[in-house]
């Protein structure tokens, strides 16, 4: 860590000294708190929280359901990016904008809309229910939410990379012969998988802590459709507050654990 | 392979970037296109290579149409001024790119990029990440990359714009010695005259989307026909003279036209261009040589292998220069002089004789006009009498409006309908600025490419009359171009009064008025105005100059009439004007281009359906 002479922050210290500060009140002190208050229980304690169905079925639904939702949103989410910086269209601002509802309306008020259209009488709902697939109420509708609100991470992180592409290398490779999707795969692709990867990791990230929109269309059914934050929820409401700490905890941990593969996985991209 | 271009255009949206652009390459020659920013060169280019589509036009390479062909399907290699190396793949991978995706085996793949690595200077290198190596080293790896396959056509395109001198230089040499070695048609795109001489068979020079003059690296410099050439290429010495019999008049000097200059008309403006290289100084006048009289060293640089002087030639005075670019407050043309660092140098302010080794004349032109269009394209009398003299004389037209930024597409697009309802298209430029619009007219003007200046008369309601007079005294002084008051009325010049009367009589003046009158066919009427008491010789004196004015009049086969007229100058010619029906008015403001001079003007022509001309002091 070598002291950065010209920086425009002024000091060294001072701004590292603030950075510390800043991460320590909003951040580390919440978390050492809560791994507190699961030192206080036994280890046997914690191990039958962990190890129960109930705990392990909503763990896995969570990190099942975030993961699906941001593979979606990876795809889709590139394609949007795409669409927005390489062509000109009537519209395109609008739709740009639009990109970045999911952060801006309550996601309360999107579970209610989702759940609206899913359920088996709603607009979406009717014809999945034909084809034999429950819309709301069932994990399906859990991805559903879950995509929707973790859309804009993966457009905004592949958008600027696309912007700054140069057209000159897809030229270039169309030059010497590749054809579009030889170009698309070979040239194009390589240069945003960091980026798509980065998107990946938050669009992740918010989907396994997600609750306000989730509630409403999963149906909460324990074992079925609870999802590990409404267990936890469900655990405060009962002043069970070791429990709700250990399930914190663990999904502390696996986010943790699944965000540190995604880093690694890029990084290998980036230095191969 | 051979490359034909065959009326090559293409706009993007409105903006037309390259126009009508027809070219043979042969095979197996390295053309260079030369050309500024924003000449189409580049644009020009991808059309070649198919990453871009011509509006019009076709292209052949091979002697087959490949106009329609997708860029993978025309066998052409490109290297791009950023290199586009593919960051994420080694040097090696980046050079079998092309054989990979054609499905060559991979042995042969190794084998040719092993080969190509050798050919461009960088074996040993194929498995460094793009990241490892410097500028240089990129550029190569694209060259190397663009030639793996073996493409029947290279394509350049500023390849070395982003390098220092030195790899400049290097990567020059190395690319000539590949094209030499391979024998493969190439076309490089640069806007380094330098580079383009180096390399070059041929060069073509593009400017403003279309190509100007294609020739061999030495004519082009030495015998070059346009002045955009003959100023673009190599600092040259540019002076607009005009005919005199068998000679070139350049202000007081007189040198002899050359036995292969392209025919002038008598009076015409005759282009002269002169390398520094081919300028002598010495202290005694020469003999035997193209002499220029004497001059005053007012500027001196050392250059390395060279030492550049600047000279201000007393003797050239009223000579337009249109190189070098006249600077302001200069009182005579300058010329530039170069000659080896080993020669003694010169001090500021000492007098030397200059004498021409070599000068060359460039081709006769039609006018260049240059027209204020006010607030509406569609009713303005400097556009529509700009249009009106620029198709006579098969010169170019250039409007000139501001505009507010981002105004300017429709105002060009307005522009080139007003004008091309009175001249083909291909005779009209648009010059759009936003900012002060004297300012910028000025400034435009003072770029000498034009004959001529075309303002609104009075009172047309897009510019204040006093806003009119400045500009016009500025043109005529500083800039030392013509300018026309235009009459909404005026559609054709079909007769035209020359004042000799309103200062002293100027030879320039019934040349010019002789040279417009030429393209209009037009009638001239040349008057004289006698005050009442002249002397007797005032009285011989204007009557000889009446006499020589005449004479060279009938010499251009001009219709004319010679009136004398005694009394009240502003009397006389008022009243002349309003009787006439002229369509041009011309006075020569060779005494002093003044405020009061032009009030006297109006006052003139206050009433009457006429436009006016009005000639500086000219040689």
């Amino acid at each position: 860590m070598a002291k950065q002479v010209d920086s425009v922050l002024p000091g060294w210290g001072l701004s590292l000294g603030v950075t510390l500060t800043f991460l320590s009140v909003l951040l580390l002190l919440p978390v050492s708190l809560l791994l507190l208050k699961v030192s206080e229980l036994s280890s046997s304690e914690i191990m039958a929280i962990v190890s129960s169905k109930r705990s392990l079925a909503a763990l896995w639904l969570s990190v099942r359901t975030a993961i699906q939702a941001a593979a979606v949103n990876v795809i889709f989410g590139t394609l949007i990016a795409w669409v927005l910086v390489r062509y000109r269209f009537f519209g395109r601002r609008v739709l740009d904008a639009c990109v970045d509802l999911p952060f801006a309306l309550p996601t309360a008020v999107a579970g209610i809309t989702l759940t609206t259209l899913l359920s088996p009488k709603g607009l979406y709902g009717s014809y999945l229910s034909e084809w034999g697939i429950d819309g709301a109420y069932s994990p399906f509708g859990i991805t559903v939410a879950l995509v929707f609100v973790g859309l804009p991470f993966v457009v905004r992180s592949v958008q600027p990379v696309l912007e700054d592409m140069n057209l000159d290398l897809e030229f270039a490779a169309m030059s010497l012969g590749a054809s579009r999707l030889q170009t698309w795969v070979k040239v194009v692709l390589p240069s945003i998988v960091p980026a798509m990867v980065t998107g990946f990791s938050l669009a992740f990230a918010r989907a396994l802590g997600e609750y306000g929109s989730v509630v409403f269309i999963a149906g909460n059914m324990p074992l079925r459709t609870e999802i590990l934050p409404l267990l936890i929820m469900t655990r405060l409401e009962q002043f069970n507050y070791g429990a709700a700490c250990v399930l914190a905890a663990m999904m502390l941990f696996v986010s943790l654990v699944i965000l540190l593969g995604t880093k690694f996985l890029d990084g290998g991209i980036r230095t191969r | 392979m051979s490359i034909v271009l065959d009326q090559i255009s293409k706009r993007f949206g409105s903006h037309s970037v390259v126009q009508r652009v027809s070219l043979e390459i042969a095979s197996g020659e390295l053309f260079v296109l030369l050309g500024g920013s924003g000449s189409g060169k580049s644009t020009l280019l991808r059309i070649i290579a198919g990453l871009l589509s011509p509006n019009e036009g076709r292209v052949a390479i091979g002697g087959v149409d490949v106009t329609q062909l997708p860029p993978q399907k025309r066998d052409v290699g490109f290297v791009f001024q950023n290199y586009a190396v593919f960051r994420h793949m080694s040097v090696g991978e980046n050079i079998e790119f092309g054989l990979r995706v054609r499905g060559v085996a991979r042995a042969q793949c190794i084998e040719r990029r092993d080969e190509l690595l050798d050919l461009v200077g960088l074996t040993g290198l194929a498995h460094r990440r793009p990241h490892q190596l410097s500028g240089g080293q990129l550029q190569r790896v694209a060259l190397a990359r663009a030639l793996a396959y073996r493409p029947t056509v290279l394509l350049l395109d500023e390849p070395f714009g982003a390098l220092d001198l030195q790899v400049r230089t290097q990567l020059r040499r190395s690319l000539r010695s590949i094209q030499d070695e391979l024998g493969i048609t190439t076309v490089l795109v640069t806007h380094d005259q330098e580079e383009a001489f180096e390399l070059g068979d041929r060069v073509g020079v593009l400017y403003r989307g279309g190509l100007v003059e294609v020739g061999d690296p030495m004519s082009l410099y030495h015998r070059p026909h346009t002045d955009h050439v003959a100023s673009f290429i190599g600092g040259g010495n540019v002076l607009v003279g005009r005919k005199v019999g068998p000679l070139i008049q350049l202000g007081n000097v007189q040198i002899p036209m050359p036995q292969q200059a392209k025919v002038h008309q008598e009076g015409a403006p005759v282009r002269v261009l002169f390398r520094p290289e081919d300028v002598t100084l010495s202290d005694a006048p020469p003999r035997d040589a193209v002499q220029l009289g004497q001059g005053v060293i007012v500027e001196s640089t050392f250059a390395g292998s060279v030492s550049r002087v600047r000279v201000e030639v007393e003797g050239l005075r009223g000579a337009r220069s249109l190189a070098p670019y006249p600077t302001y407050g200069q009182k005579a043309p300058h010329v530039e002089v170069t000659f080896p660092s080993a020669a003694q140098m010169p001090h500021l302010q000492e007098s030397r004789f200059l004498s021409l080794n070599r000068y060359h004349v460039l081709d006769p032109h039609g006018l260049s006009v240059l027209s204020l269009v006010g607030r509406h394209a569609e009713v303005d009398a400097a556009l529509r009498v700009g249009a009106v003299v620029a198709r006579a004389s098969h010169g170019t037209l250039y409007t000139f409006k501001e505009a507010m930024r981002g105004d300017s597409e429709r105002v060009r697009k307005e522009l080139r309908l007003g004008a091309e309802q009175i001249l083909p298209a291909a005779q009209v430029e648009t010059i759009v600025r936003d900012g002060e619009v004297v300012e910028s007219f000025v400034d435009e003007a003072q770029r000498g490419l034009y004959d001529l200046a075309v303002l609104g008369r009075e009172g047309d309601g897009a510019f204040e009359p006093q806003v009119l007079r400045s500009l016009s005294i500025r043109l005529l002084r500083m800039v030392g171009i013509p300018v026309v008051l235009a009459h909404p009325t005026t559609t054709k010049i079909g007769r035209m009064l020359i004042c000799t009367a309103a200062g002293e009589p100027g030879k320039g003046d019934v040349l010019f008025g002789a040279r417009l009158a030429r393209h209009f066919r037009a009638h001239v009427t040349v008057i004289h105005v006698q005050r009442f008491g002249a002397t007797p010789l005032d009285v011989s004196r204007a009557k000889k100059h009446l006499e020589s004015a005449a004479q060279s009049l009938a010499a251009m086969g001009i219709e004319h009439e010679v009136m004398v007229k005694t009394g009240d100058v502003a009397m006389a010619l008022r009243d002349t004007v309003a009787r006439g029906k002229y369509d041009l008015v011309l006075f020569g403001a060779s005494g002093s281009a003044s405020r009061r001079a032009l009030l006297f003007l109006e006052d003139l022509i206050r009433g009457a359906n006429t436009s006016v001309a009005v000639i500086p002091m000219m040689g």
